[in-house]
């Protein structure tokens, strides 16, 4: 049995939507993440895989590196903060971490490009179904 | 024309791994056995895995130097 860590999860029994967010899917978070989430050291935030893969295709042309759709999550949120920043005539600092290239991740990008990928969200009923299960831990 | 790709040296290669561990504001919370719910023991994890990734886990060094195989193992990333 494995060692059991403190995260925020949606339960060993969630089975992911198969989406391109790749090693995205897991269904908990790093226990670190979690922590400084849980005391309010960051904010968290999510983007559906369009925006995401539109914001990976921006990066590709014009740094001419193929990210992981994985890192593409971060490139987007990166682009709606530089986005927010432009439109409020404000001067960020923005840092992001490109964690992976996407050379193993072609099919995903092909089907992006010939328009076979939809934003999804995940139904509210899957994720309370998944949660009803989680173990209740002292 | 500028100049906008800079390609490292493989003796650029990095000698330790950030940990970050060293500067992170909470407090680490301890990983539990899963049936007694206690916090585990080094033997415990050592059955799943080696005891210099356990060492590592559970640091508070800022810095943990990379050993000279995995180094050498990293030269053979191609550079993208």
């Amino acid at each position: 049995m494995a060692p059991v860590l403190k995260m925020y999860t949606l339960g060993h029994d969630f089975v992911p939507t198969p989406l391109h967010a790749g090693g995205l899917r897991y269904h908990g978070m790093s226990a670190s993440i979690s922590a400084l989430y849980d005391e309010g050291y960051i904010e968290v935030g999510a983007v559906p895989q369009l925006g995401t893969f539109e914001a990976a295709m921006t990066f590709a042309r014009t740094e001419g590196i193929i990210p992981a759709p994985e890192s593409a999550h971060v490139i987007k949120a990166a682009v709606d903060e530089a986005l927010e920043a432009q439109e409020l005539g404000e001067e960020r600092v923005i840092v992001f971490n490109l964690s992976g290239h996407g050379y193993f991740d072609l099919t995903a990008y092909q089907e992006y490009m010939e328009g076979g990928l939809e934003n999804y969200q995940q139904p509210q009923d899957e994720i309370d179904k998944a949660l009803k299960n989680l173990p209740v831990l002292p | 024309m500028n100049e906008t790709k800079y390609i490292l040296n493989e003796s650029d290669l990095p000698k330790s791994w950030y940990n970050i561990n060293a500067d992170i504001p909470v407090v680490p919370q301890p990983v539990l056995h899963p049936q007694t719910l206690g916090p585990v023991t080094p033997d415990f994890l050592a059955q799943i895995f080696p005891m210099s990734l356990i060492e590592q886990e559970v640091s508070t060094d800022r810095y943990i130097p990379i050993p000279e195989e995995v180094r050498e193992l990293y030269k053979l990333w191609p550079q993208y």
